[in-house]
C-alpha cells in the first residue's frame, strides 16, 4: 500500500499534495487561540468570517458542534425580564430575510387568530412537538388531554370549555350520545369511543361516565380537550403529508472507540511535547518535531502489554529505517486504514478536530512560531502524522476484535407516516388551546388554511426563531442606546483643568464617568492603549520581552526599560536578590515534586506551607500588602529609565532599540489628530494605560489591554509622556498641527481594571510648582477609582448590596489577590455597543460599562482619512473581544472553556479539565457569566458618504459589516440623524424612543441595583455651562 | 455550684471534637433536604460554627490531656454499645491519644481552611451546597476514621471518607469525564476496602475484640504492645495493609489518583492533598504494636512503599500537567512514609504527614498561579530544562533515559495491565456467569430464553477501561 508512495516519490505523489492541502483547509476550522500566557481575544469563527453571520453560525454547527445561537428558553426568559418586547420580535420578523416571510394572508383568521397572533404563540410558547413516543406516553398517562398546559392562558381555556359547554347543553336536550361519542373520538361505535377515552386519559375517564357526569367542571373539562384533540386530528389527517428530507446518511469514518483509545495518548503526547517547563523530564529529541520524536520514544516504549500498540511500534520501527517524514507518514497511515481515497479530507479534518485544542495551537505555533520556545519545529502535519499512525492501529484493532457495540452502531430510526400525523396534531392542538380555539369554532377552517399554518409553524422552527430572538435581542438595545443617543444634552465644554488619556476600553468608561463628575473640569479622551506606540518592550526585571500594540501590528522598535544610573549599584543588589529568590522559588518547586528532596522538605519544612495558607486565604489583601512590603524592604527596586532616544547602531534582534526624534513625532502626531485633540490642551496631562492583577487565575492576560496585545498598557503611558516632555518634540509637533504649550504638565500612569490601583510614573522628576497643580487630579483620580470600584461591586453578590467606595476598593483589591477567586473581575462582559465620536456626544450618558469609546472629531476630519485609519485599527479589537465574549457564553463547553473550577494547568501553555483530555480554548464560565449575548454595535459619528467610502476601501472592515458580524449605526454629527447600515444600505432610525431618565449621579442611578441598567443622563457629569 | 471534674470535662470535649461535623451535616442537609437549598451565607455559617467548635474542642482537649499526663495523655470516651451479642459488642468507643489527637486537628485546621476558601471559590456554583454537604460528611468520616476506638468504627468512618471522595470526583457529573474517574476511584476502593474488612474480621478472631485498646493498647501510641502472636499479627495485619493501600494510592492501586483531579480544585487539594491520602498511613501507624511484632507485614508495608515512591516519582517527572504532577508526587512522599513505617520510625511519620499535608494543599491550591509564576514573575527562565536532572539522570546513557521516559510516559502501563488482565477477564466471568443464570432461569421457569443480545458487560467494560475522553468537540464527529 505504501509502494506507490515510495516509486514516485514523497514530493509528487499527488495524495500526498492532496494531505497537505487538507491539513492546512483543517488548520483553519481549528481554534487559533496561542499560548494562555499571553491571551489574546478573537472572533472564535473566525474560519467562517467570510460567510454571513447567521449562516456562518449554522456551519461552524455542522463543522464543530457548537450552538449557533443562545438557547431559546433563555431567549425567552429574557422577554420576561423585557430585554425583548414582542414588538422588537416583530420587527425582527419584518426585516427577516429567511425563509419565514412566504406566509402570505392570514390563514387562521377564520377562527379568530391573525397571524401576528400565530407567531406570538411560536415565540412564546415554541409549539413544537415532542417526540411521537414522549407523545403517545403523554397521552396515555393522561397529563395531555384532561389539562390544559401549563402555560395556556386562563382565559382562552375558559372560551374552550364555555364553548363546550354551550355545545353539551344543547346535545343534552337531544340527549344525542352518539354526537358525544363522535365528537369526542371519531367513532360512534360504543365500544370503540370508550375504549378510545379511556386510553385518551389515562384510564381515569370512560365516555359513557363522562356523559352521565356532565353537568360537572370536571367532565366538561375534559370533554372541551377531548374534543379539541379529536378535532385537531381529523384537521390535521388529510394533509398530504411534506416531504420529508431524508437524513443525511454520514458515515462515521472511525468509531468513537478508536478516539476513546487514541485520545489520551495523543493529549498526552502534545502536552508533553509543548510543555514551557512543567515537567521536571523535557521530552527527549522533541528538536526533531512530534513525528520524529515520538517515533523515536515510541520505539523504546515495549509496547508488549497491550496488543494494539505492538504492531503500530513495528510500523514506526520501519518508517525510521525508511526515513520517513511527516507527510509521507501521515499518508501512510491513510492507505493503511483501508478507507476510500476520496475520503482522504474528511478524514484528516476529522481526526485534526477529534482533539480541536491541542491541534488548534499545533497550527497556531506554525504559524507563530516566535510564540514558543520549540519555534518553527511545531508543525501541524506532524501532530497529525502521529494521531493517523495511532488511529490506524487503534481501527485495526476494533476491527479485529469481536465488538458487540458495532452492532449497536447503526441504529437508525424512521418516523411513520403515523407519527408525522401525531406531531401535526399535537401543533394544531397546542395552537387552538393557545388561541382558545374550541372544537367547533375549529371545524370552520379550511384543509388549505390547516396545510398552510402548518407549513408556516414547519418553517418557524427553533433554529429560525431564535434567529429571530437574537435579532430582536439586538434590535432591543439597539434602539434603547440610540434613543438615549439622540436625547442626551450636549453642552459646551467649559476651559478644561486637566485631560486625561484612557484606553478606549469599555472598562473604562465608568472611570472616566466618574472623573468627571467628582471634577467636571476634567476632559477624558479615548483612545487605543497602546498610544500608537508599537514597541517591543523588555522590563528591567522581566526575562521576555512583550510586545505592546495590538496583534495586527508588528512592534517597529524596541524599548527597554534600563536602571537609573543613580541606581546602579542598587539594581545590582537587587539583580542578585531576585535571582536568588528564583533559584529558591524554582529549586523549591521541583524538589517539592521529586523523592529525595522532597522528603527532606516536606519533613523540615512543610509546617511552614500553613502560613502563607492562613494569611492568603484570611485576609488576601494584606498578605499581599506584607509581600509587598517585605520585597521592598529587602531589596528595594532602583529607579528606571526608558530607552527612548534613539542611540545609533542600537539594535537588539533587528529591532531598532529606542525612536529616533522624526519617529517620536510620526507615531504621536495621529494619535492627536485621531483624538481630536491638537488645541485646547489644559495644564495638566494625564495618560493612563490598563492591565489586570490577578492571583491564582491562569487567564489573566485576558483581562489585560487587548489594544496592547493582551499585556499591560503601563510602559507605552510611560513611553508617551517622556515623549511629550521633550521640548523638542513638542515643537516639532506644532508643525503638525499639535500645539501643546510649553507649561502643560505630561504624566503617565497605569489603571489597574481589578484592583483599581492608579500608579502614576516618574513623578520624582516634577518639580514643587507641577507637584502642586498634579495634587488635585490626583486626588479626582482617588476618588474616581473608588467609585469606580463601587460601581463595578454591584455586580458582584459577595461584596453585599450596599458599599462605600472605599468599602469597594478593599473589596475588589481582595477579589485581585484572593487564591480562591474565580472572577477577580468581570472583564469584557458587559460589551455591547462601540462609540467613535467626541465625548461631547456621549458626557453625561451612563452606559453601564458597555461601551467602548474612541475619541474622533469627525469636524477635523473632513475627507474621512481619520476615521479609515481609525475604523480599520478597532474594529478587529472589537469585534474581536465582543465576538469572544458571544461565543463563549452562548456555548460554554464547545466554544468557551467552560467552568474554571477544575482546570487545570497543562504544559504552561493552557488549561485542561481536570486530569487529562484536550486543551480547552475560548474563555472560562466565571468571565462571562453575566453578559448579554450580542453582535457589537458599533455607533459612528460621522456621515454615510464617508462610512461608504471607508468600506469601500478597508476590506477586512467591510467583511465584518457586510457579513453582519457587527452592526454599524451612522450618527450624523448633529447628533439627532441616525442612520443604519443594513444590507447594503443605510437607513434611517427613527424609534422607537424611551424616555431618558436623568438623575444627579452615576451612584444614583445604580444603587441597590445589580443588573444591566439602561442609559440615563448624569448631570453632574457635565459642568453646567 | 460544683465544676464538672476533669473526665467529665475531656468527654465534653471529645464531643466537641467528634459532633460538629455531624450536627452541622444533619441540621444542613435535612433543611435543604426537606425543606429547601439554604442560601450560601447560611451553609457558610454553619461550617464556620462547626469547625470553630471543633477547632476549640482540640485545643482545650489537648492543654487537658497534656496537663494530665505528659507522658501518656490519652482518653478513651465510650458511649456503651451499639448492639451487644453473646461474645461480641460493636462498640461506640472514641480514642483520643497523641496521634488521633494530631489527625483530628489536622483534619479540622485543614478542613476549616478549605471550608473558607470554597466559600469564595464555589460562590454562585449550582452545585455550592452539594460540595458543602460532601465537604461536611468526608470531615465527618475523617474523624470518625482517626478518632475511632475500634476498627469497626473506623470501618464506617473509612467508607464515609471513600464515598465522599467519588462523590466530589465525578461533582461535574454532566462531563463523562469525572463520571468515569469516580467510578474508578470507587471500584478501587471498594476491592481494597474488601482487605479491611477481612481484617476486622480477623482481629475479632484472634483477639475477640475490635478495640484497638484491648487488642494492642497495654500503653498507649506510640508505645502499644500487642496482644496477638507473629502469626496472627501477620494474619491480621497484611489484610489491614491492602485496606490502606487503597485509599493512599499505592502500588499498583495508583491509577485513580491522578484522576481524581477531575473535581474541583478545592477538592483535590482536600482529599488528595491533605486528609484522604494519608488515611491510609493513619490506619497503620494506629497498627504500630501489631507490625512491631510481625517482621513480614513490615517487610510487605516497605516494598509497597518503596515500589510507590520509585513509581509515582518516575511518572511525576514525565508529566506535565500541574495537578497530576502533585498527585504523582504526593503518592510518591505517601510512598517514603510507607518505608518509615516498615522502619519503625513511627513520630517522624507524624510530623511527616502533617508537614506534607499542608504543602500540597497550598500547592494544589496555587496551581492556577503556574501560569504567573512561570511567564510574568519569570521563573521560565530559571526553569530552563538544561538546568535539570544532572545528578541521577546523568547516571544513565541517553538510550536508557529514552526508555525510562517513555515507559514513565505510558505510566509503565500499568493500568492497561489491570485493565487488560484483570478488569476485562472479571468481566466476561460475570457475563458468562449471567448466561448461565439465564439458561437456568429458563429451564426452571420453561420460558423462553433470556435475551442473549443484552449484555451488560461489554458496555461497563468500555465505561471503565475508558480513561481518559475528549471534551465533546469531535467525539465520534460525523464526517
Amino acid at each position: 500500500m505504501s509502494s506507490a508512495v515510495q516509486q514516485e516519490g514523497p514530493a509528487h505523489h499527488p495524495l500526498l499534495e492532496r494531505l497537505v492541502r487538507a491539513v492546512e483547509h483543517a488548520g483553519h476550522l481549528l481554534p487559533d487561540q496561542g499560548p494562555i500566557a499571553t491571551f489574546i481575544h478573537h472572533n472564535t469563527l473566525h474560519a467562517f468570517q467570510r460567510l454571513p453571520f447567521h449562516e456562518a453560525v449554522l456551519r461552524a454547527q455542522e463543522e464543530l458542534g457548537g450552538e449557533p445561537y443562545w438557547s431559546e428558553q433563555n431567549f425567552r426568559s429574557e422577554l420576561h425580564r423585557g430585554r425583548i418586547d414582542l414588538s422588537d420580535l416583530e420587527e425582527a420578523f419584518a426585516a427577516d430575510a429567511g425563509s419565514v416571510r412566504q406566509l402570505e394572508g392570514e390563514p387562521l383568521l377564520a377562527v379568530g387568530l391573525p397571524v401576528v397572533r400565530v407567531r406570538e404563540f411560536c415565540f412564546l410558547h415554541g409549539l413544537d412537538a415532542p417526540g411521537p413516543a414522549e407523545l403517545r406516553y403523554r397521552i396515555e398517562e393522561g397529563s395531555l388531554l384532561l389539562a390544559p398546559q401549563e402555560d395556556a392562558n386562563p382565559e382562552a381555556i375558559s372560551r374552550i370549555i364555555a364553548e363546550t359547554t354551550d355545545w353539551m347543553d344543547r346535545l343534552r336536550s337531544v340527549d344525542r350520545i352518539d354526537e358525544f361519542r363522535l365528537r369526542l373520538t371519531g367513532s360512534s361505535d360504543p365500544r370503540v369511543a370508550e375504549a378510545t377515552t379511556r386510553a385518551r386519559s389515562g384510564g381515569l375517564h370512560g365516555l359513557d361516565e363522562l356523559w352521565r357526569a356532565r353537568h360537572s367542571d370536571v367532565a366538561r373539562e375534559a370533554a372541551a380537550f377531548l374534543a379539541l384533540w379529536q378535532r385537531s386530528f381529523e384537521l390535521t389527517a388529510e394533509i398530504a403529508p411534506e416531504a420529508v428530507p431524508s437524513g443525511d446518511s454520514k458515515v462515521l469514518l472511525i468509531p468513537r472507540e478508536v478516539d476513546l483509545l487514541v485520545d489520551p495518548i495523543l493529549s498526552r503526547l502534545a502536552k508533553k511535547f509543548l510543555d514551557e517547563g512543567l515537567a521536571y523530564w523535557p521530552m527527549p529529541k522533541r528538536e526533531l518535531g512530534l513525528y520524529r520524536a515520538v517515533r523515536w520514544l515510541a520505539i523504546r516504549s515495549a509496547g508488549w502489554p497491550v496488543p494494539w500498540l505492538r504492531p503500530l511500534i513495528e510500523e514506526l520501527r520501519d518508517q525510521e529505517r525508511q526515513g520517513l517524514g511527516a507527510e509521507e507518514a501521515a499518508l501512510r497511515a491513510f492507505q493503511g486504514m483501508g478507507i476510500d481515497e476520496s475520503e482522504l479530507e474528511a478524514l484528516v479534518e476529522r481526526s485534526l478536530l477529534a482533539l480541536p485544542g491541542w491541534a488548534g495551537l499545533m497550527g497556531k505555533l506554525e504559524r507563530s512560531p516566535a510564540m514558543h520556545p520549540l519555534g518553527s519545529r511545531v508543525r501541524l502535519v506532524d501532530y497529525l502524522a502521529v494521531r493517523l499512525t495511532y488511529e490506524r492501529f487503534a481501527l485495526e484493532h476494533w476491527r479485529s476484535s469481536e465488538n458487540p457495540a458495532r452492532a449497536g452502531q447503526q441504529v437508525s430510526h424512521s418516523d411513520s407516516s403515523e407519527d408525522r400525523h401525531l406531531v401535526r396534531c399535537f401543533r394544531m392542538f397546542r395552537l387552538f388551546q393557545l388561541g382558545g380555539v374550541s372544537a367547533w369554532s375549529a371545524a370552520s377552517l379550511s384543509g388549505e388554511a390547516v396545510r398552510r399554518t402548518l407549513a408556516f409553524l414547519a418553517r418557524l422552527d427553533p433554529l429560525t426563531r431564535r434567529r429571530l430572538f437574537q435579532e430582536a435581542y439586538e434590535g432591543h438595545y439597539r434602539n434603547r442606546i440610540l434613543s438615549a443617543f439622540a436625547q442626551v444634552p450636549r453642552r459646551a465644554a467649559p476651559e478644561p483643568r486637566a485631560q486625561v488619556l484612557f484606553c478606549l476600553d469599555e472598562r473604562e468608561e465608568s472611570i472616566r464617568r466618574h472623573l468627571e463628575e467628582t471634577d467636571p473640569a476634567v476632559e477624558t479622551f479615548g483612545v487605543a492603549g497602546f498610544f500608537g506606540l508599537a514597541i517591543e518592550f523588555k522590563g528591567l526585571e522581566v526575562h521576555h520581552t512583550q510586545a505592546l500594540c495590538p496583534v495586527a501590528v508588528t512592534p517597529s522598535h524596541r524599548i527597554e526599560e534600563r536602571t537609573d544610573v543613580r541606581d546602579e549599584a542598587l539594581h545590582a543588589r537587587r539583580r542578585r536578590f531576585l535571582k536568588r529568590r528564583k533559584l529558591a522559588q524554582s529549586g523549591a518547586f521541583f524538589a517539592s515534586r521529586g523523592l529525595f528532596r522532597a522528603t527532606l522538605l516536606t519533613l523540615l519544612g512543610g509546617l511552614l506551607a500553613l502560613l502563607p495558607l492562613l494569611l492568603r486565604i484570611w485576609s488576601p489583601r494584606r498578605a499581599a500588602a506584607l509581600a509587598h512590603w517585605l520585597d521592598a524592604r529587602l531589596s528595594p527596586p532602583p529607579r528606571t529609565v526608558l530607552s527612548r532616544q534613539r542611540a545609533p547602531d542600537d539594535t537588539h534582534e533587528g529591532l531598532p532599540v529606542g525612536l529616533t526624534l522624526a519617529e517620536q513625532i510620526d507615531r504621536v502626531a495621529p494619535l492627536f489628530q485621531n483624538a481630536g485633540l491638537t488645541r485646547n490642551f489644559a495644564p495638566v496631562l494625564v495618560a493612563l494605560g490598563h492591565g489586570s492583577t490577578s492571583r491564582n487565575n491562569p487567564h489573566e492576560s485576558a483581562h489585560d489591554c487587548g489594544a496592547c496585545g493582551g499585556s499591560r498598557g503601563g510602559p507605552n503611558a510611560r513611553l508617551l509622556a517622556e515623549i511629550l516632555r521633550d521640548p523638542e518634540v513638542r515643537a516639532e509637533l506644532r508643525g503638525r498641527g499639535v500645539f501643546i504649550p510649553d507649561d502643560t504638565l505630561i504624566v503617565g500612569g497605569l489603571h489597574d481594571t481589578a484592583s483599581d490601583e492608579i500608579t502614576l510614573f516618574d513623578l520624582e522628576l516634577l518639580t514643587e510648582e507641577e507637584r502642586g497643580r498634579l495634587e488635585p487630579v490626583i486626588r479626582s483620580l482617588d476618588e474616581a477609582r473608588g467609585r469606580n470600584a463601587q460601581e463595578r461591586c454591584r455586580r458582584f453578590e459577595s461584596a453585599g448590596p450596599k458599599v462605600s467606595p472605599q468599602e469597594a476598593l478593599h473589596h475588589v483589591q481582595d477579589r485581585t489577590e484572593h487564591l480562591a477567586e474565580p472572577r477577580p473581575e468581570y472583564g469584557h462582559a458587559t460589551n455591547a455597543v462601540c462609540f467613535v465620536g467626541p465625548r461631547t456626544s456621549t458626557r453625561g450618558l451612563f452606559l453601564d460599562r458597555r461601551a467602548f469609546l474612541v475619541s474622533y472629531d469627525p469636524s477635523a476630519d473632513p475627507d474621512g482619512a481619520i476615521i479609515e485609519r481609525l475604523l480599520g485599527a478597532i474594529t478587529p479589537v472589537v469585534a474581536g473581544i465582543s465576538l469572544e465574549y458571544y461565543f463563549s457564553f452562548i456555548d460554554p463547553e464547545r466554544y468557551g472553556c467552560g467552568t474554571k473550577l477544575p482546570q487545570n494547568i497543562a504544559a504552561l501553555v493552557g488549561v485542561m479539565n481536570g486530569h487529562g483530555g484536550d486543551l480547552r480554548t475560548g474563555l472560562p464560565w466565571q468571565m462571562v457569566e453575566i453578559h448579554e449575548p450580542m453582535r457589537p454595535l458599533m455607533i459612528v459619528e460621522t456621515t454615510p458618504g464617508v462610512l461608504r467610502q471607508v468600506l469601500s476601501r478597508q476590506a477586512e472592515v467591510r467583511e465584518f459589516i457586510e457579513n453582519e458580524w457587527l452592526q454599524i449605526v451612522v450618527s450624523e454629527p448633529d447628533g439627532r440623524t441616525h442612520w443604519r447600515y443594513h444590507r447594503g444600505e443605510f437607513v434611517r432610525w427613527t424609534g422607537p424612543k424611551s424616555p431618558l431618565e436623568t438623575t444627579r449621579s452615576s451612584a444614583e442611578w445604580y444603587e441597590g441595583r445589580s443588573d444591566h441598567l439602561d442609559p440615563a443622563f448624569i448631570e453632574s457629569g457635565v459642568s453646567a455651562s | 455550684m460544683s465544676w464538672p471534674n476533669q473526665s467529665t470535662l475531656s468527654e465534653l470535649f471529645a464531643l466537641g471534637l467528634i459532633l460538629p461535623p455531624f450536627v452541622a451535616l444533619l441540621a444542613l442537609g435535612s433543611w435543604g433536604f426537606l425543606v429547601r437549598i439554604p442560601r450560601e451565607r447560611t451553609v457558610a455559617a454553619w461550617v464556620r460554627a462547626c469547625f470553630t467548635i471543633w477547632l476549640g474542642s482540640t485545643l482545650a482537649l489537648g492543654i487537658l490531656l497534656e496537663l494530665k499526663s505528659a507522658t501518656d495523655p490519652f482518653i478513651l470516651v465510650s458511649f456503651g454499645h451499639w448492639f451487644e451479642a453473646e461474645h461480641y459488642g460493636f462498640g461506640l468507643s472514641l480514642r483520643v491519644d497523641r496521634l488521633s489527637g494530631v489527625f483530628s486537628a489536622l483534619t479540622a485546621v485543614i478542613g476549616g481552611l478549605i471550608g473558607r476558601f470554597s466559600y469564595t471559590y464555589m460562590h454562585r456554583e449550582p452545585g455550592f451546597f452539594r460540595f458543602f454537604l460532601l465537604l461536611l460528611l468526608f470531615t465527618s468520616g475523617m474523624n470518625l476514621l482517626v478518632l475511632a476506638g475500634s476498627i469497626d468504627l473506623l470501618f464506617a468512618g473509612w467508607e464515609l471518607v471513600g464515598l465522599s471522595s467519588v462523590l466530589l470526583i465525578g461533582f461535574f457529573h454532566e462531563r463523562a469525564t469525572p463520571v468515569e474517574s469516580a467510578l474508578r476511584a470507587f471500584v478501587t476502593y471498594r476491592v481494597f476496602d474488601t482487605g479491611l474488612l477481612v481484617g476486622a474480621v480477623l482481629l475479632h478472631h484472634f483477639a475477640h475484640t475490635a478495640d484497638f485498646e484491648s487488642a494492642f493498647g497495654a500503653a498507649h501510641w506510640p508505645l502499644g504492645t500487642s496482644h496477638l502472636d507473629a502469626f496472627a499479627a501477620t494474619v491480621v495485619a497484611v489484610p489491614l495493609i491492602v485496606g490502606a493501600m487503597g485509599k493512599s494510592a499505592q502500588f499498583p492501586a495508583s491509577g485513580w489518583l491522578p484522576r481524581a483531579m477531575e473535581g474541583p480544585t478545592n477538592s483535590s487539594a482536600l482529599f488528595y492533598g491533605a486528609l484522604s491520602v494519608h488515611a491510609g498511613v493513619y490506619l497503620l501507624l494506629r497498627l504500630g504494636p501489631l507490625l512491631e511484632v510481625s517482621p513480614i507485614a513490615r517487610v510487605f508495608i516497605g516494598a509497597v512503599g518503596l515500589a510507590t515512591a520509585l513509581y509515582g516519582s518516575t511518572v511525576g517527572r514525565v508529566t506535565a500537567d500541574a495537578k497530576g504532577q502533585l498527585a504523582y508526587a504526593t503518592m510518591a512522599q505517601v510512598g517514603v512514609m510507607w518505608v518509615e513505617i516498615a522502619l519503625g520510625l513511627q513520630t517522624i511519620v507524624l510530623v511527616h504527614v502533617v508537614g506534607h499535608a499542608f504543602l500540597r494543599t497550598w500547592q494544589l491550591l496555587r496551581t492556577p498561579s503556574l501560569i504567573h509564576d512561570a511567564h510574568h514573575a519569570g521563573l521560565k527562565e530559571i526553569w530552563h530544562p538544561d538546568r535539570r536532572g544532572h545528578v541521577l539522570e546523568g547516571l544513565l546513557s541517553e538510550e536508557l533515559r529514552g526508555r525510562l521516559y517513555a515507559l514513565a510516559t505510558a505510566r509503565f502501563y500499568l493500568d492497561d495491565l489491570i485493565d487488560l488482565r484483570i478488569v476485562q477477564p472479571v468481566l466476561a466471568l460475570a457475563e458468562r456467569v449471567r448466561r448461565l443464570e439465564n439458561r437456568w432461569m429458563a429451564l426452571l421457569t420453561g420460558g423462553p430464553l433470556g435475551d442473549e443480545n443484552t449484555s451488560i458487560a461489554p458496555q461497563s467494560a468500555a465505561a471503565f477501561s475508558r480513561k481518559e475522553r475528549a471534551p465533546q468537540a469531535g467525539e465520534g464527529a460525523p464526517r
